[in-house]
């Protein structure tokens, strides 16, 4: 059911917009003035704002009064093309903007650029007088300033600066405004962006305010017809208020939901310290018990198993003492002492030294260990802090949403409850 | 025509290369989609959802027909739902975009 839903929606949205195209102006052309402009098309013009091809005037089911069949042929328009026309006239209104105000900036400065020029030159020569005049005033300063030739060239030194003054003023003037031209083109693009921010915000908040309202008619039974009309009585005032309690649910809602997953994350990063900690003093009790054994055995080696050898070893020589030259023993008593000699050999060389060396390594594994003990001992009360700051977080989220949703589904009560009186 | 094309993310100041501006794209219809659906068959009593149970083989001309007249809410419902996830883009714009 849900893939035909789907399917059907974008079929109604492929298929009414295709007669659209040939019924009404290209959404590029619906902004031009014309003799039969779009419903949807803003009629200021090429350069009207973005702003001014808002929907607010154009969806307004809530605010105006409609009959069923008039109702049924802006489903239409919605459905159809209504809501992506808007979008597409915003779009194109912005885009055009930009594009607008950047060659009227270019065409204006382009055809205040000789006037630039003329100030330009003019402000030069008044400097170059300036500057001459300065050198003439400097020339005379150390006379009275009641001689005669000293006023002269003072009275022509002011006229000089204040001719400068007027056309540096000229000069400049053009020149920031000509640089404000081109700066307003990217302020105003920022400008208009921020305000369709604004814009989709408010219209979120306002279709935040009408499902939360369904919502709640729906929970109060109300038909659907009847919930469509008292949805329309409602005063607006009540419908933002609505929309923006039903923003900031949605807000606390995801805030709460975020708090949650951070409490789960830090729960789970507990645990997970616990485990390290359990593994870690498994593996340290093992390491432990293997360098005992190892010890164990080694101590076999020395006490008991090579004194043992050394012990057959001197018997079996003294045996072979014992023996003449050609008795038929004696080179199998020669056999035996060289295997023991090889033995002892064996346990002294390579044995001991080998069970000496896993203990040593096991010693060595535990003391690494227990330093992991230590950190990790560390990890575990932060890992405890974090979740204790997580838990507490969670839970002033969870109750911040709850209070929010319940002063929600208030307001909304108290809307719906006030629809009917305002009608009346 | 998509509702969040390149331009109207542009004009947010999201910037996104191709793929990721497809997969928001993607990601944003079928979000629009479900939240669609989830509304609409809120809206329906268990005879009509039994209804458009049995619509399942019929046309999508059909289905929109009946949607029409069961659903009288199914245009606000979509342009709510749009605005809202309009809404919640723009409100994350910062967020969403690569640069």
């Amino acid at each position: 059911m849900p893939e035909k839903l789907r399917s059907a929606y974008e079929v109604a949205n492929e298929r009414t917009s295709a007669p659209d195209a040939a019924a009404e102006p290209a959404p590029e052309l619906a902004s031009i003035p014309g003799p039969h402009p779009s419903p949807e098309a803003p009629t200021s013009g090429d350069i009207a704002p973005v702003s001014s091809a808002s929907p607010d005037s154009l969806s307004t089911p809530d605010t105006e009064p409609t009959t069923s069949t008039e109702t049924l042929a802006t489903d239409v328009e919605i459905l159809g093309k209504h809501y992506p026309v808007r979008q597409m006239i915003n779009e194109i209104g912005n885009q055009r903007m930009r594009a607008v105000e950047s060659v009227t900036a270019s065409w204006k400065n382009m055809l205040d650029t000789p006037g630039k020029m003329r100030l330009g030159l003019a402000q030069s020569i008044a400097k170059g007088r300036l500057t001459r005049q300065e050198r003439k005033a400097e020339a005379v300063s150390h006379l009275s300033d009641r001689n005669w030739l000293k006023r002269r060239r003072m009275r022509k030194l002011q006229k000089a600066r204040d001719r400068f003054d007027r056309a540096n003023a000229k000069y400049q003037g053009r020149k920031d405004r000509m640089a404000a031209r081109k700066e307003n083109v990217g302020k105003n693009v920022e400008q208009r962006r921020a305000d369709y921010r604004k814009e989709l915000r408010v219209r979120r908040e306002a279709a935040l305010g009408r499902r939360a309202l369904r919502r709640e008619l729906r929970a109060q039974d109300a038909g659907r017809f009847e919930a469509r009309a008292v949805l329309k009585d409602i005063p607006k005032e009540h419908l933002e208020r609505v929309g923006k309690l039903a923003a900031t649910a949605y807000a606390s809602e995801r805030k709460a939901a975020q708090a949650d997953k951070q409490k789960k994350s830090t729960v789970r990063n507990e645990n997970r310290t616990l485990e390290a900690i359990g593994d870690n003093r498994r593996r340290m009790s093992e390491a432990a018990n293997q360098a005992k054994e190892a010890d164990k055995t080694v101590n076999e080696y020395e006490t008991i198993r090579i004194p043992k050898l050394k012990d057959h070893l001197t018997e079996l020589r003294d045996k072979l003492k014992d023996r003449t030259d050609d008795d038929q023993d004696r080179d199998s008593l020669e056999m035996q002492i060289q295997q023991t000699e090889e033995q002892i050999k064996i346990y002294e060389q390579r044995e001991v030294p080998y069970w000496k060396q896993v203990a040593l390594s096991n010693r060595q594994r535990v003391i690494t260990l227990n330093k992991n003990h230590d950190a990790l001992t560390a990890n575990l009360s932060q890992n405890t802090a974090a979740k204790d700051t997580a838990v507490t977080d969670a839970t002033a989220a969870r109750a911040t949403a709850d209070a929010h949703k319940a002063e929600l589904m208030k307001a909304a009560a108290e809307a719906t409850d006030s629809a009917p009186e305002q009608n009346n | 025509m998509p509702l969040l094309s390149p331009t109207l993310l542009e004009n947010l100041g999201i910037n996104l290369s191709e793929e990721h501006y497809q997969a928001l794209s993607e990601h944003f219809e079928t979000t629009l989609n479900e939240r669609v659906i989830n509304e609409i068959v809120l809206e329906l009593s268990p005879e009509q959802a039994e209804q458009l149970a049995t619509l399942q083989q019929a046309g999508d001309e059909e289905v929109l027909a009946w949607l029409k007249a069961n659903v009288p809410d199914v245009a606000e419902i979509v342009a709510d739902e749009v605005d809202i996830l309009l809404g919640e883009i723009a409100e994350n714009s910062e967020a969403i975009s690569d640069n």
